[in-house]
């Protein structure tokens, strides 16, 4: 059996097999074609793996923050599969995964930097969004990189999701809003 | 022969919608999310939360639909879904979910033109009949079409600047009615006299159509009285712009159809649900001895089950897609 991992947050998209022990991945470059690459991604890693549907028993999806619409893309699909499966789905935050999948132990910071501020998240504080990050100064920065089969097992320490609920992590507000 | 059930997806704007059609023209189930109650908080579609709210409903919608019609994907034939015209972020929404299905139940999968499935609406409950004339008027488009037959079009005209839906959405908001324009100017209009001079919409001998011109003539009007500190009454200004833009549109039909010859018109798009703008067009037929088209009003602005009755039509010529298919923005017949 294995859970089926899907991050499009970024300008790489992931898909990966977990079987417990390892990952099989396709990684995917990709800048604006998201939608022209996943699917077609997750039936292909399928098909050269042997694996049906019927051999998923789960599913883990970054929900952001990262591209809004990106994580759309990955989020319709992860919710919709995790629906018609109806298998558990779990999703995890991008910068949390940073963190996981970074191996140190010292202050560490996930960030991802946009036009106008930062995405931040620490071991101790959640998600949010600032516009100046001086006062992290004295945090490191951890590598902007997933590691599947951490974020898998980490998601697996974590409360699942109904499907119907999945929404992405955009902390950002949008404009009309503010 | 066996009949053909397509589930089918739009989500092309503001309404996220699923319905399952059988054989093109039978509308099983259907399930319309509409979203106008948030978008009207700030004056029309925001695209960016448009986006976030289809994806927040998409799965409650195909849920619903599903279960009102008492069938599973399973039992479908063919996956369909909007991938053109609209907002990018809201398509993706309904086109990823479409491709998700088609792929778990080894479905065929279906790439439908939003504008196809205006017309296609005309299938459901009846059967267009050909050569014809179309005009599809919406918030997005104004267009005049000839089909020699199901499938072939050729543009005959269009709006060069504004749509007919737009417009009537900026002149509410001149009003001060809220959005969706449509409906609320047509509600005023009724209480008004057509006695505000508008200037002529585009009246020359092609099949084009302009109503940014109108759209300003209300502005500065309403703008100037206000500055004078002169008394409007909202109710005229409604009504003589609805007057001036519905002689517009069937004056230009009347044209297509004169210089066609043909004997069918076709209207559909949101701006069809208009009472007023029916009743003129359906006279207009009348005086032509022109046999009229016109959906129902709910399956005039957006919904899925006109995107499974086009399904059908590209399901009869095996006109399948793989699932690489990307959203567009734009999107021509």
């Amino acid at each position: 059996m294995y859970t089926l991992f899907l991050d499009t947050h970024g300008s790489e998209i992931i898909v990966s097999l977990y079987n417990g022990v390892k990952s099989i991945e396709k990684r995917q470059e990709s800048e604006y074609s998201h939608a022209k690459f996943l699917v077609p991604m997750i039936e292909s890693i399928m098909k050269e793996n042997n694996v049906s549907f019927e051999n998923i028993k789960d599913i883990v999806v970054i929900n952001g923050p990262g591209s809004f619409t990106g994580l759309r893309i990955g989020l319709s699909v992860a919710k919709v599969m995790a629906y018609s499966l109806r298998v558990p789905i779990t999703t995890v935050s991008t910068l949390k995964a940073y963190l996981i999948s970074d191996e140190g132990d010292d202050m560490r910071l996930a960030v991802i930097q946009d036009n106008k501020g930062f995405y931040i998240c620490t071991d101790e504080y959640v998600d949010e969004y600032v516009e100046d990050i001086s006062s992290y100064n004295e945090y490191r920065r951890v590598p902007q990189m997933i590691d599947v089969s951490k974020v898998v097992q980490y998601a697996k320490s974590i409360k699942d999701t109904n499907a119907h609920l999945v929404r992405a992590n955009y902390v950002k507000k949008i404009e009309a809003e503010k | 022969m066996k009949d053909i059930y397509i589930l089918a997806i739009e989500s092309s704007c503001d309404e996220t919608s699923v319905s399952i059609v059988k054989n093109g023209k039978e509308d099983i189930a259907t399930t319309v999310n509409s979203q106008i109650d948030v978008h009207t908080l700030y004056g029309g579609v925001v695209p960016e939360l448009a986006s976030r709210l289809h994806l927040e409903n998409i799965t409650l919608v195909i849920d619903e639909t599903l279960k009102k019609a008492n069938m599973g994907v399973e039992d479908m034939d063919a996956i369909a879904v909007t991938y053109c015209p609209g907002l990018l972020g809201s398509l993706l929404v309904g086109l990823e979910a479409a491709k998700t299905l088609s792929l778990i139940y080894n479905k065929p999968f279906i790439k439908v033109n939003h504008m196809l499935g205006h017309i296609a609406a005309n299938n459901i409950g009846q059967e267009l009949k050909y050569p014809l004339v179309s005009l599809v008027i919406s918030g997005g488009h104004t267009d005049l079409m000839y089909m020699e037959e199901e499938g072939s079009f050729k543009y005959l005209g269009r709006t060069l600047d504004d749509a007919v839906g737009e417009c009537f959405d900026k002149v509410a908001r001149i009003l001060d009615m809220p959005y969706p324009g449509g409906p609320n100017v047509e509600k005023c209009a009724k209480d008004g006299s057509d006695v505000v001079p508008m200037p002529k919409c585009l009246d020359d001998n092609t099949f084009n159509f302009s109503f940014s011109g109108i759209k300003s003539h209300v502005n500065n009007l309403v703008h100037n009285a206000k500055q004078r500190g002169d008394v409007i009454k909202k109710e005229d200004v409604a009504c003589s712009f609805q007057n001036a833009v519905t002689k517009s549109l069937v004056s230009k039909t009347r044209q297509a159809l004169r210089a066609t010859g043909v004997k069918y018109l076709s209207v559909a798009g949101g701006v069809a649900a208009s009472s007023f703008i029916r009743e003129k067009l359906i006279d207009m037929c009348n005086e032509e001895s022109v046999e009229i088209f016109i959906p129902d009003k709910k399956y005039c602005t957006d919904n899925a089950t006109m995107i499974g009755a086009a399904a059908y039509m590209l399901y009869k010529n095996g006109e399948f897609s793989d699932l690489d298919v990307n959203a567009s923005s734009h999107g021509e017949l």
